[in-house]
């Protein structure tokens, strides 16, 4: 083997292969660097490792369900009634569904509600509901007649209470 | 034993993780052995294995590169999957394991089979015709040389890639 | 009264403006929305939930969830003398028609709503391989869903079984605190619909919060302690049986 430098250049000659193989590796390293800053989001990492429009995103989404506040602009008096009897924490979507329509277009008229299965889900009577909630056997109760042709939903106590308030049904 | 009996949370009535999660540390499992089997050739120099030598290393790269398929089948979106290269997430252990295979695959499967052929590689690339010349030919990545020296020189590294490759075996596997 | 006008008036006056700013897509710097002032969780009454289901029939309708999977779900536990140490669960449909009724009388009966904890410190955002989870700064745990792989990691992650795949999506989906409306001044669909107050929306930011003030003056509980999550929905009166 020739010594010196003809030895090392000799050296380089036969392991030159691997410095191709190398250079391969840092080439696929570049493209996949360049690649990366042109696919990965803008937003990227700005708060966390994650798509910061993603946040924007997901509150831009729609509301379906208006809010009692928003009810109460137009319906005060019924939100006064209702805020003087046993239902005065049941929010008013709560029994009527989901009114941003109607908030947003009130001429778009709400479903009327058939109180004969709205009434149930919460008042049938149950061992595993506490004793302190009001609750019935519907049947035994009611023997079929709609809970409205007695209680007035706003204010259901039957004290005469929803009479004195004399809001329409 | 204390403990609730029969009930599952609703959402997870419908099982996510099956048998296609499983196929994939099956399959690196074959590609581990596979290796295995080819280093104890190389680095321990247990001759009765070796006429297995090729068909070890083959077999580990064929496994490894169909590996990935059960997985991406599995994926609801695998069009996304190369998020897990671009923005991968330090404490996932699937990202991470996404390098593993990445490394395997490239720094010792690839790079010691290519090691062990050039030989090979390089004279094909002068007898053939056509396409498959032009094929050889990159393989060969323009260099011709298949001197004692560098065959020797090959021999060398290849050892120590197989060195690196045990452990990093152990790593896809475990 | 023209209809803008109604629009306008439609939501809370304070929410208004940052009605504005979120239709044009930027709720954080909507004037009354700045996200660094939040530290958003959720307070779960026990004794008050009566296993009406309207939580999650409202969540349902809010966010679209598809059939067979739950956002939110309630669970009505049942422990006597005789099971004491394998109380009896069930959840029909994750209690979206309410429950059947019961009629044994003897033994504990409760309902314990379930939804996604919000973890501070949550084990799904962990091992999300590309970061398509996470917990905003205001403490909500989001999924991304143009990011989302549907890998389903943080599906088997989560100890609380809060996530699924989205059927026609193919994504993640989970509770996100209805942060479409948390950012607009609304509460949570769930809080909004529950007609006993068992539920309710806090941000443990704010000193003035309602809720804060309970959370300072009750005993609560997490749901799985030993993971130390650090979950933000807290329980209270809750029986050490839940799982």
């Amino acid at each position: 083997m020739p010594p010196g430098r003809l030895g090392r250049m000799n050296y380089f000659k036969d392991a030159g292969h691997l410095f191709r193989f190398a250079a391969l590796f840092v080439i696929a390293f570049l493209v996949f660097w360049a690649i990366r800053g042109y696919v990965v989001p803008r937003t990227f990492g700005q708060y966390g490792h994650y798509r910061a429009a993603a946040i924007t995103e997901i509150a831009a989404r729609s509301v379906q369900f208006a809010g009692h506040e928003a009810c109460e602009v137009c319906h005060s008096d019924i939100a006064g009634a209702k805020s003087a009897g046993k239902h005065a924490h049941v929010n008013c979507e709560a029994c009527h569904g989901p009114q941003t329509q109607h908030a947003a277009d009130p001429t778009i008229t709400p479903v009327k509600l058939d109180t004969t299965i709205l009434c149930v889900r919460c008042h049938a009577a149950s061992a595993a509901r506490p004793k302190s909630f009001p609750q019935v056997n519907a049947d035994e109760h009611a023997n079929g007649v709609p809970c409205d042709t007695c209680h007035q939903p706003h204010s259901p106590a039957m004290d005469g209470s929803a009479a004195a308030a004399g809001d329409a049904k | 034993m204390n403990g609730v009996e029969g009930f599952m949370y609703p959402n997870e009535i419908s099982l996510h993780w099956s048998v296609l999660i499983v196929l994939y540390p099956f399959i690196t499992g074959l590609v581990a052995g596979a290796f295995i089997l080819a280093s104890l050739e190389r680095v321990f120099r247990v001759e009765a294995v070796k006429p297995t030598y090729r068909l070890a290393l083959l077999t580990a790269l064929s496994f490894l590169l169909v590996a990935p398929l059960p997985l991406q089948l599995h994926l609801g979106h695998p069009e996304r999957s190369p998020e897990m290269y671009f923005t991968p997430h330090s404490t996932s252990a699937m990202a991470m394991f996404g390098y593993v295979y990445l490394w395997y695959l490239m720094a010792v499967l690839v790079f010691e089979i290519w090691l062990d052929y050039r030989r090979d590689i390089v004279l094909l690339s002068q007898t053939s015709r056509g396409l498959l010349r032009v094929v050889y030919k990159v393989m060969t990545l323009g260099s011709n040389n298949i001197s004692a020296r560098s065959l020797r020189i090959d021999e060398r590294v290849g050892w120590i890639v197989t060195l690196v490759g045990i452990p990093s075996a152990f790593m896809l596997h475990g | 009264m023209n209809i803008n006008r109604r629009q306008i008036l439609v939501l809370l006056p304070a929410a208004a403006v940052a009605w504005k700013s979120v239709l044009a897509g930027t709720p954080e710097s909507a004037p009354n929305y700045q996200m660094s002032e939040h530290w958003w969780g959720m307070l779960i009454d026990i004794p008050k939930c009566i296993g009406c289901g309207n939580c999650v029939r409202a969540c349902q309708v809010e966010n679209q969830v598809p059939d067979g999977y739950f956002r939110t779900w309630v669970e009505r536990y049942h422990v006597t003398d005789a099971n004491m140490t394998n109380p009896e669960v069930i959840s029909p449909d994750g209690g979206k028609e309410g429950f059947p009724a019961a009629s044994e009388d003897a033994g504990k009966y409760f309902f314990v709503p379930k939804m996604c904890n919000h973890c501070a410190d949550s084990p799904c955002t962990q091992v999300c391989p590309v970061g398509a989870t996470f917990v905003s700064p205001d403490g909500v745990v989001l999924v991304d869903p143009k990011y989302c792989l549907g890998c389903a990691y943080c599906v088997q992650a989560c100890p609380y079984g809060c996530r699924y795949i989205h059927p026609q999506k193919k994504i993640v989906d989970k509770c996100t605190l209805c942060y479409h409306r948390i950012t607009k001044g609304l509460t949570t669909a769930c809080a909004e619909n529950c007609p006993t107050g068992a539920r309710q929306l806090v941000d443990l930011k704010n000193p003035r919060d309602p809720i804060h003030a309970f959370l300072k003056t009750h005993s609560v509980q997490v749901l799985k302690p030993q993971m130390a999550t650090g979950a933000k929905v807290y329980y209270n009166n809750l029986d050490g049986s839940v799982r």
